[in-house]
């Protein structure tokens, strides 16, 4: 205890992070602790290590798929702004506006003569993709976490 | 025919979605009586994994004599446009006749003949079907280096269907179906516009017009002990080139993490080597790559629909919904197929 009957805060307490500094300061003003992303990885852990184990077959599948889903969108809120200011400006160096644009593009062949610039922008962009929702994807042994659903069926 | 995984709950879901649970159980008994020609009880009705768009069920039916025979009843949503499940059981049953192993139809029927939607009756087949476990399962090791030659063999046993005997399969150029409905999907995706070009440019002379599975590929083979007991899931099969699924079952989505490229069992060797030696037509490596790249492609844009069919509410699903965001992996896929 604190004294005067207060708890004693829990150890590990870094420097306050400034609200203002958006989710990759770890929350939007006016807002409290935790930040978006902190609570959806609360309730990443709670389906991974609580319900999960507390459910079968279909529904288990399903938990396992929601606790990815719920990490992801956590990952984004953390990433996603800076991820936006580079597509964007990578966007603007091919000169095209949206991905709709560079799409279109490619296929009338109006990039034609910058197809390695395209190139690397389209994988650089698929990487910041990567980086959201599957982090694993990209490393050496391939599958990365992989259990969000579709690859263990098909049918549009 | 796949492994028992779901209990009584989804059991229920099936009746209280649809019709109350006596009916069904009186209607599925009625339909399996009139073809056996015996009184049955209907027991064990059980929701298998998957089928996101046709649900897929097990149960057991239990003649007078107290022998149980389980079955599986696929049933295409309530509202389907269009039954395919009618072309499914007439694939399956020229597919026996090809030598391709499958279940065995036991009745293909319609809305009218009361299930409340178009039904097929199939028998069970024992054995695995999910990816990870046929990929790491003790029991199925032995069996796994000769996974792919069993399906070179059975893929050339697909490729011997008559297309005579299956009227009604589609067929069309693969590269511009894909550009089509990538357009009416209305989702940009520049990857996939490097790859249509690649495939546009690159296009090999087509090797033969088959019946293709469309969907042959490790999640679709119930595997035992002894290897693949049953080639099922053939609502994607369409007329096209062998090729098609050859290069379908080297995509990276059905390796599962493993380093094999052949539904993260085998070489692309062995599956080549079976289905020549099987009666398959003589396999190209640069076809091949060229249908590897299409199948990727191809598997990107199934991703979208899936995507899609959660966000337009058409069925509401969080497994769904997840399975756009995987998009961007077979995105990747492509770029490192692509020279």
């Amino acid at each position: 205890m604190s004294g005067g009957g207060l708890p004693e805060p829990p150890s590990g307490l870094g420097v306050p992070t400034d609200p203002e500094a958006g989710p990759e300061g770890r929350g939007w003003a006016p807002h409290d602790v935790p930040s978006a992303a902190a609570l959806l990885e609360a309730v990443a852990e709670f389906l991974e290590s609580e319900v999960l184990p507390a459910t079968a077959g279909r529904v288990r599948f399903h938990v396992r798929v929601a606790a990815n889903v719920v990490a992801l969108v956590a990952r984004e809120i953390v990433l996603g702004p800076g991820q936006s200011a580079a597509h964007a400006a990578r966007l603007h160096e091919l000169g095209v506006r949206n991905d709709a644009e560079l799409a279109a593009a490619i296929r009338a062949g109006a990039l034609d003569d910058r197809a390695a610039e395209v190139r690397a922008a389209v994988r650089d962009a698929v990487a910041d993709k990567l980086a959201v929702a599957n982090p694993g994807y990209l490393r050496p042994d391939g599958a990365g976490e992989g259990e969000g659903g579709g690859a263990d069926r098909v049918a549009p | 025919m796949r492994p028992p995984y779901v209990g009584a709950a989804a059991g229920r879901s099936l009746v209280s979605r649809r019709m109350d649970g006596a009916a069904l159980f009186r209607q599925l008994a009625a339909v399996v009586g009139a073809v056996t020609g015996k009184p049955v009880e209907i027991e064990d009705v059980t929701r298998l994994p998957g089928g996101a768009s046709r649900e897929t069920w097990s149960f057991s039916a239990r003649g007078p004599d107290g022998v149980a025979t389980r079955l599986v009843l696929r049933r295409d949503p309530p509202r389907a446009p269009v039954s395919g499940l009618r072309l499914e059981a007439d694939l399956l049953r020229a597919a026996a006749r090809a030598g391709v192993p499958v279940p065995g139809v036991v009745v293909a029927g319609e809305a009218s003949d009361g299930l409340g939607a178009n039904f097929m009756i199939m028998d069970f087949v024992e054995g695995e079907t999910i990816p990870r476990r046929i990929l790491r399962d003790e029991h199925l090791a032995r069996v796994r280096p000769v996974l792919a030659e069993q399906c070179g063999a059975a893929l050339a046993a697909v490729h011997r269907i008559a297309p005579s005997e299956v009227p009604g399969l589609a067929g069309g150029d693969p590269v511009e179906q894909l550009r089509g409905l990538l357009d009416r999907l209305g989702q940009p995706h520049p990857a996939f516009e490097l790859g249509l070009r690649w495939l546009a440019e690159t296009r090999p002379a087509r090797s033969a017009e088959v019946v293709v599975h469309g969907d042959f590929r490790n999640g679709n083979l119930i595997i035992g002990p002894d290897g693949i007991r049953a080639v099922i899931d053939w609502e994607l099969a369409h007329l096209g080139d062998p090729l098609e699924d050859l290069g379908w079952l080297c995509v990276k989505a059905w390796r599962f993490g493993s380093p094999l490229p052949v539904g993260g069992f085998g070489t692309v060797e062995q599956l080549v080597t079976a289905y020549q030696g099987a009666g398959g037509i003589a396999v190209d490596a640069g076809s091949l790559h060229w249908w590897q790249v299409l199948g990727t492609l191809r598997w990107g844009i199934i991703c979208i629909v899936q995507a899609l069919t959660h966000t337009t509410g058409a069925v509401r699903s969080v497994e769904l919904a997840a399975i756009g965001r995987r998009v961007c992996e077979v995105e990747w896929d492509l770029l490192e197929l692509l020279p």
